[in-house]
């Protein structure tokens, strides 16, 4: 949020920075081009009247030029005369340069104007306009008191710098100051809005539909704000009915198969002869078979969109298993399955509702393909940061080639067909434990057993 | 033992009631929770059965009122396999959960374990050599490995344990297993106990259980 803040600053310090640059590169063309030449003759002018109003003067030679430059240098003025005998005389203001070039004394020697304020190859900035330098002057000749001379003069800085650019200098420091402290302000202003439609984001993955906007402009970002609030409450609108149809679907779907399954397994009871019986068992078989199913898909579909959001939140996943294998007790009394496990305190960050899932398919996999008196064992270790949970049976197990198969979707072992598998509980493990990047790994031999292995890492995930 | 059923489907009223019946528990039904309230006003019962998805009052609150105001046990029948369900489940009270579709079995399993989890509030836990028995979790622990031993070998267990040293008569034994009305061949009990000889010696236990003869049998420490 702050790095748009500077950028908008950033930006406009080099836009002004920029155009100062490329100001600065017009002013000197056009200065270079047209003002240098017309400053120099507008300097020659005045040289020429200031020389041709002393050759006029009707005064006596012998009190000479000297006050008469002195006052025309109080107008402003740095003035210096030469001489042919090589006589030299300054007025006003001294210059900080005194040489001269061979082109200055062609105004003596050929009457030739000196254009020294245009000509300097050597100068191609403005800034020489304000050089202190006897170079950078025009120069007239004159004859006074039948001797040659050479009048050098140019306007003096402190002329060139009324107080009228000065009051121009403030006026633009003051126009930077505003203009930039404005960027600051607008840019804040902009930037806020962005930064709550940031927040509401954040709080709609985190499934808040609530969070308030109160934005209120008329810009594009007033619209933004609009529309992403409409957004809201229809995805409001959409979680709402998302979770009542899975509602409806557990509900609604469980409470008639569940009538279907302990009716047929009523019937069951009664004395029935073995094709009726069969019949009777395929029923109970087959509503299980649709019950879980619709479980199933349920989870998947969610599953597969494809950032599940999951709700991590520190689990005792040693109390999740116990409690899945009460839930499965009266299962493995009736198969005469023993359970042991080894399960320390082993609290990790997951999201309880899923891992929950893991234990149930693993368990219900290892007493579904057990054998009659078989045995089962669960065990966490905890190991340099990870957590290793091992599920194994003493069950009819797998040839390698379904082994390796078993986390497809859809995949049954022959067994499993029996067994009214939906091909489905493995491929959700799988998908659940990788959503935790975790890994699950398969070790089975034929009739005597398969293992289901599970390592998690306990280092502290982010929410993000 | 009365057991009563809360559900506002029939067909799983019914159900659950012909499985009860034959199980030979008394069974008293009711549609919703204000029928099972004015119910319990004439009727004692030892367990509720109760469903959570109800039109008037929920399974919930019918929970809070039975456990803290009647002190009665309930399991509460869910068609939402989901944890918040769970918890809101415990929190109002309820001593275990049913997610339907759920086999008759397994409901029968679970209100027997109910029952007997509320007969014995004492002395929980039973230690003897290296083997924890723990009876309101029906665990046995022996070198920091927890095995669950069917019912009735558990049930066994423990009155041996209980009797450490001390032979236990067969009858005794059959009595506390399988109630005073048994009338199975004697021959079960000993099938019984050589399972749990067995499973003593392949998880390690530092006991055995010796036979003396024509009386019973005792539990004792290995030397």
């Amino acid at each position: 949020m702050k790095t748009l803040y500077r950028k908008f600053i950033n930006a406009t310090l080099l836009i002004l920075g920029i155009s100062i640059v490329i100001a600065f590169i017009l002013a000197n063309w056009v200065y270079m081009t047209s003002t240098k030449q017309k400053i120099d003759q507008q300097n020659v002018k005045i040289a020429r009247e200031v020389a041709s109003s002393l050759e006029h003067r009707h005064t006596t030679p012998h009190l000479g030029f000297k006050e008469y430059f002195e006052s025309v240098s109080k107008l402003g003025y740095q003035i210096y005369v030469l001489s042919e005998s090589g006589e030299e005389f300054f007025f006003g203001e001294p210059f900080s340069d005194k040489n001269l070039p061979a082109e200055a004394m062609k105004v003596i020697e050929e009457n030739k104007i000196y254009h020294g304020m245009d000509d300097s190859p050597s100068r191609w900035l403005m800034m020489s306009h304000f050089a202190n330098q006897l170079e950078n002057t025009v120069g007239v000749p004159f004859i006074f008191d039948q001797e040659k001379y050479g009048l050098y003069l140019r306007p003096n800085n402190k002329m060139l710098f009324s107080d009228v650019h000065v009051i121009f200098a403030w006026f633009f420091v003051a126009v930077s100051i505003v203009s930039i402290s404005g960027v600051i302000w607008l840019s804040k202003r902009l930037i806020q809005p962005i930064t709550k439609l940031t927040e509401a984001t954040r709080e709609i993955t985190r499934e808040n539909f609530n969070y308030p906007l109160n934005i209120q402009r008329d810009d594009e970002i007033g619209q933004l704000a609009e529309s992403f609030s409409t957004m809201q409450v229809q995805l409001q609108h959409n979680d709402e009915s998302r979770k009542s149809f899975i509602n409806n679907v557990s509900h609604d779907f469980q409470s008639p198969l569940m009538n279907i399954q302990g009716y047929a397994e009523l019937l069951k009871t009664q004395e029935l002869d073995e094709e009726h019986l069969e019949y009777v068992q395929i029923i109970d078989q087959e509503s299980k078979r649709l019950s879980n199913l619709t479980k199933q898909l349920l989870l998947l579909t969610s599953l597969d969109q494809k950032s599940y959001p999951m709700k991590l939140g520190t689990t005792r996943i040693d109390t999740q298993i116990k409690e899945t294998v009460r839930r499965h007790q009266w299962r493995l009394e009736e198969k005469e399955i023993e359970i042991s496990y080894h399960l320390p305190p082993s609290p990790i960050l997951v999201d309880p509702e899923l891992i929950m899932t893991v234990w149930d398919n693993l368990l219900t996999n290892a007493i579904k393909y057990n054998q009659p008196g078989g045995s089962i064992f669960i065990r966490i270790a905890q190991n340099e940061g990870c957590l290793i949970i091992t599920f194994a049976d003493t069950g009819i197990g797998m040839t390698e080639e379904q082994a390796s198969k078993i986390f497809e979707r859809f995949y049954r072992v022959d067994a499993a067909r029996k067994k009214g598998g939906t091909g489905l509980g493995l491929s959700i493990v799988k998908q659940i434990i990788e959503l935790h990047n975790g890994s699950i790994k398969v070790e089975s031999e034929i009739q005597s057993g398969t293992t289901f292995t599970i390592t998690l890492t306990v280092e502290k995930q982010t929410e993000e | 033992m009365r057991v009563l059923v809360v559900d506002d489907d029939i067909n799983i009223q019914r159900l659950v009631t012909i499985h009860l019946t034959r199980e030979g528990y008394q069974v008293f039904k009711a549609d919703d929770a204000e029928e099972a309230l004015s119910l319990l006003e004439k009727q004692n019962v030892d367990l509720a059965i109760v469903d959570v998805m109800m039109p008037g009052m929920n399974g919930f609150d019918l929970t809070k009122i039975l456990t803290r105001d009647w002190e009665i046990p309930v399991i509460l029948l869910t068609a939402k396999d989901q944890l918040s369900d769970k918890e809101i489940g415990f929190l109002s009270g309820s001593e275990d959960y049913i997610v339907k579709p759920f086999e008759v079995k397994e409901l029968l399993f679970r209100v027997a374990v109910v029952l007997r989890r509320m007969q014995r509030v004492y002395d929980s836990v039973i230690q003897a050599g290296n083997m924890k028995i723990d009876r309101s979790s029906f665990e046995v622990e022996i070198n920091q490995e927890t095995i669950l031993f069917p019912l009735k070998e558990f049930e066994l267990l423990t009155i041996l344990a209980s009797r450490l040293n001390k032979t236990t008569p067969r009858s005794l034994l059959i009595e506390q297993a399988w109630g005073a009305d048994y009338e199975g061949s004697e021959q079960t009990l000993n099938t019984h106990i050589n399972r749990i000889r067995e499973r003593l010696r392949k998880h390690g236990a530092s006991l055995e259980i010796l036979t003396t003869r024509g009386i019973g049998y005792r539990l004792e420490e290995l030397k």
